[in-house]
C-alpha cells in the first residue's frame, strides 16, 4: 500500500564527487563521496544509514540538506523538486527540515546564551518576531527537551554532553520542521546518557509526527530507532531493507561482517565472527568493480572487474552483490 | 588474598590495596577521586573495568604505571606489582619499570606517536631502552618480528614509515607492538578500539585475545561487549568508587548493584524484540567536587533509600569472586 501514496523524501541518483588535487592547475582528482545513491522516506517513518567513517553517510547528510550542492540527481521533497534551490526554494524548504550534529558544542557560540542561541533559528527564518514571543517558544522548546526553561541564560560550557545535545535538538525544532536528518547525534554520549537522548527522540517523533533520517556507525542504535536500514560502503548503497529483515537475512557479505563484528554483551550470541582484512579503501581511487572486492571474504575475479547493480531481492530488499544467498 | 596458596589458582600479578587518590586545588584542598580501590589482576587473566566517563577508569590506569599529574596526589594505600609497591618506587626506577613490566596503550594512537620518528625506530626504542643486552641487529629482527606478530603486512617496508602513513588502525597495532616489545607481566589497556571504526575494532580485538596469555591485562572501555569478549572478570566503577566486582558471565545475567542493572539495561540490542524505550539512568555522573555524600550513585539510584545518602555502603561478598557494594545488599553478605 505503501506504494501508492508519493514518498515524502525521494532522492534519484544522488552523486557528490570532491576535487581534492591540490594545485589550480593541476588534473583534477574525484573523490568518490557519494555515487548514485536512490532511496524513499515515508512520512513518519525513520531510515537509518549506517557505514564505516569513510562511507559518505555524512557528505549524504549535507546533500540532502543542501549544505553541499550534488554533481548530479535529484531530490524531492513532499512531491517538490529542491534542485536546483532557488533563494526563495530554500527560505521554505528550511522551516521544513532541520538537522542535529554529533557534537552540539562545536555548533554552539561560547560567548552565546542558550537562549539566543535557540531563539536565532526563529528569527532568521522569521517564524516569530515579537521579543516575548520568541522567549515563550524558547522556554517551550527548551522544557520540550527535557530541560528547565530558566537555563536560557547559562552559557553552552555550563551544560553536560548530554544536555548540550538537548539544545541542539531543541535548535533544530524551534521552526517546527516536519523532517530531521541526525548525524551520530549520540556517538559522543555515554550509553546512560545515550539512552536518554534515544527516548527522547521517540518521544518527539510521536509527539511532533516527525520523520528522521539518522545517521550513525553504531548498528544497535540504528536498528533501535529505524524502520529501514541503508546499509552504504564507499560512497555507494549497498543494501537496503526493512530493519527485521536487515537482521534476520543480512544479505551482502559487508552487512554480515559488520553486524557479526559487533562486541556483543550477550555471551551466548558470539558465534560465528567474520573478521575483515585491512581497511576501507579510499574513496579518492575506489576498487574497480565491486567496491568491496578487495575486503571480500566472498569474491573471485567476476566481483573485481565487474561493477554490480544495487538487485531486488524482495519487495523492500535491495542488495548491491549478484552472489547474496538466496 | 588467601587463595595465593591454592595451587591452582594463578598468582596476583598486580594489586590495589586500599588506593585512594585526590585532585589538589588552588587552595591546597585535597578533592577524592578515587576511593579505597581493592582488587588485584591475576596471572594471565584479562580485569574489563567499565563505567561512564568521569567515573575515574583511566584514572586507575594511569595510577599503576604512575603517570597522573602533578596535581594529582595519592591519599594512602598500595599498588603491588610482584609484591613490589610502587607507589613507594622513585622516578627513575619507574623509568625501568614502564615498558618493560607495565605498558599502556591508549585510545589515540597519534598523540602517542612522535610524527617526526619511523615506526620502526619507535619500537626499537623501546628495546633500545631496556634491553641494551641486545646487538642492533637482534633488536632489529625483534622489531620485524612485533610488527609481523600485530598483524602489519610486509613489515621490512612499512617499519621506515611514519605515523601518518599508517591508517588508525595500523596505528593501534604499532602501539601495541610497542607495547609487548618487552613483554611486560601487566599490559594496560584504556579504551583501545573506541576511535577506530567496527570492523577495525574487531581486528584490534582478535590481536588482543591472540596476545592475551603472555601476560595479564587490564582493559579499560565503556562497552561491556567489548570487555565480555576478552575478559574474565570486570569491576564497574562509579564516581571513583569499585561497586560492583564479579566475574565477567556472572555480572552480564545477573547484574546486582543498581548501577550495573541501569548499564547494561540502557544498551539497545541487536537481537530479540526491539525494546519502544530503553531503560535510562536520569542524569548524569557528577563532576568530583560535587561527589554526594554516602553512596555516590544515590542520587541517580531508582533503588535509594534513607541509609544511601548518609553512609557509604560496605563491600560485601555475595558468592565467591562476587562483591557489591550497595545497602541493598548489606543483609545478604555470605
Amino acid at each position: 500500500m505503501s506504494n501508492l501514496k508519493a514518498p515524502f523524501l525521494e532522492v534519484q541518483g544522488l552523486t557528490k564527487h570532491f576535487n581534492i588535487s591540490h594545485g589550480l592547475f593541476e588534473k583534477p582528482i574525484w573523490l568518490h563521496a557519494v555515487d548514485d545513491v536512490s532511496f524513499a522516506v515515508q512520512k513518519g517513518e525513520t531510515l537509518g544509514i549506517v557505514g564505516e567513517s569513510g562511507s559518505g553517510k555524512s557528505t549524504l547528510a549535507r546533500l540532502l540538506l543542501n549544505l553541499i550542492r550534488p554533481n548530479a540527481g535529484s531530490i524531492k521533497f513532499k512531491g517538490n523538486d529542491l534542485l536546483p534551490m532557488t533563494k526563495a526554494k530554500e527560505r521554505m524548504f528550511r522551516r521544513e527540515m532541520q538537522m542535529v550534529f554529533q557534537d552540539p558544542y562545536a555548533s554552539l557560540n561560547p560567548r552565546i546564551k542558550i537562549g539566543e542561541a535557540i531563539a536565532e533559528p526563529i528569527k532568521a527564518n522569521r517564524v516569530f518576531e515579537d521579543k516575548k514571543v520568541i522567549a515563550a517558544r524558547v522556554a517551550e522548546l527548551l522544557e520540550m527537551v527535557g530541560l528547565s526553561s530558566d537555563v536560557a541564560q547559562s552559557y553552552p560550557h555550563e551544560f553536560s554532553g548530554g544536555q548540550r545535545q538537548r539544545i541542539g535538538i531543541a535548535r533544530a525544532l524551534g521552526v517546527s520542521p516536519e523532517f530531521l536528518v541526525c548525524d551520530e547525534v549520540v556517538s559522543a554520549l555515554d550509553v546512560s546518557i545515550q539512552a536518554q537522548i534515544l527516548n527522547l527522540f521517540s518521544e518527539l517523533k510521536s509527539r511532533l509526527n516527525l520523520t528522521y533520517i539518522f545517521i550513525s556507525h553504531d548498528f544497535s542504535v540504528i536498528r533501535h530507532v529505524s524502520d529501514h536500514i541503508l546499509v552504504m560502503y564507499l560512497g555507494e548503497i549497498i543494501e537496503i531493507a526493512q530493519v527485521d529483515a536487515l537482521f534476520l537475512k543480512p544479505l551482502h557479505p559487508y552487512t554480515r561482517a559488520l553486524i557479526s563484528a559487533i562486541p556483543e554483551p550477550d555471551v551466548q550470541n558470539r558465534s560465528g565472527k567474520i573478521i575483515l582484512e585491512g581497511d576501507i579503501p579510499s574513496a579518492a581511487d575506489p576498487p574497480p568493480g565491486c567496491r568491496f572486492s578487495t575486503r571480500c571474504y566472498m569474491a573471485n575475479d567476476r566481483c573485481r572487474l565487474e561493477h554490480p547493480e544495487l538487485l531486488q531481492y524482495e519487495q523492500q530488499h535491495f542488495v548491491r552483490c549478484p552472489y547474496a544467498e538466496v | 588474598m588467601q587463595n595465593k596458596l591454592q595451587p591452582h589458582e594463578p598468582r596476583d600479578i598486580l594489586t590495589f590495596n586500599n588506593y585512594s587518590a585526590g585532585y589538589k586545588d588552588d587552595e591546597g584542598n585535597v578533592i577524592n577521586l578515587l576511593d579505597s580501590l581493592t582488587f588485584s589482576v591475576k596471572e594471565g587473566q584479562a580485569l574489563g573495568i567499565v563505567g561512564e566517563s568521569g567515573c575515574g577508569k583511566s584514572l586507575t590506569g594511569l595510577s599503576a604505571i604512575r603517570l597522573l599529574s602533578k596535581q594529582i596526589v595519592g591519599q594512602g594505600g598500595t599498588i603491588l606489582l610482584e609484591h613490589e609497591d610502587l607507589l613507594q618506587k622513585t622516578e627513575e626506577e619507574m623509568q625501568d619499570i614502564r615498558g618493560s613490566r607495565i605498558a599502556m596503550i591508549f585510545q589515540e594512537p597519534m598523540t602517542s606517536l612522535n610524527p617526526v620518528l619511523t615506526v620502526g625506530f619507535q619500537i626499537e626504542e623501546v628495546l633500545t631502552r631496556h634491553r641494551p643486552d641486545l646487538s642492533k641487529e637482534s633488536r632489529e629482527a625483534m622489531m620485524l618480528g612485533l610488527l609481523k606478530e600485530v598483524g602489519i603486512p610486509t613489515p621490512e617496508k612499512r617499519a621506515k614509515n611514519y605515523p601518518h602513513q599508517f591508517s588508525g588502525g595500523m596505528r593501534q597495532r604499532v602501539m601495541i607492538a610497542m607495547a609487548i616489545a618487552c613483554h611486560p607481566s601487566v599490559l594496560i589497556a584504556d579504551e583501545p578500539t573506541t576511535a577506530l571504526d567496527v570492523t577495525i575494532q574487531a581486528q584490534i580485538l582478535e590481536i588482543m585475545k591472540r596476545l592475551k596469555g603472555n601476560g595479564s591485562l587490564i582493559l579499560i572501555s565503556h562497552n561491556l561487549g567489548i570487555i565480555a569478549e576478552l575478559c574474565e572478570e570486570v569491576l564497574v566503577m562509579y564516581a571513583g568508587r569499585i561497586v560492583e566486582h564479579s566475574d565477567v558471565k556472572t555480572i552480564l545475567k545477573e547484574p546486582l548493584h543498581p548501577y550495573t542493572r541501569g548499564l547494561i539495561a540502557s544498551i539497545p540490542t541487536l537481537r530479540g524484540p526491539k525494546k519502544k524505550t530503553l531503560y535510562s539512568i536520569s542524569g548524569s555522573v557528577p563532576a568530583a567536587r560535587n561527589f554526594p555524600t554516602g553512596c555516590r550513585f544515590h542520587p541517580r539510584c531508582d533503588k535509594c533509600m534513607d541509609i544511601c545518602k548518609i553512609e557509604v555502603p560496605p563491600t560485601v561478598t555475595i558468592r565467591k569472586g562476587h562483591t557489591v557494594s550497595c545497602h541493598l545488599y548489606t543483609g545478604a553478605a555470605i
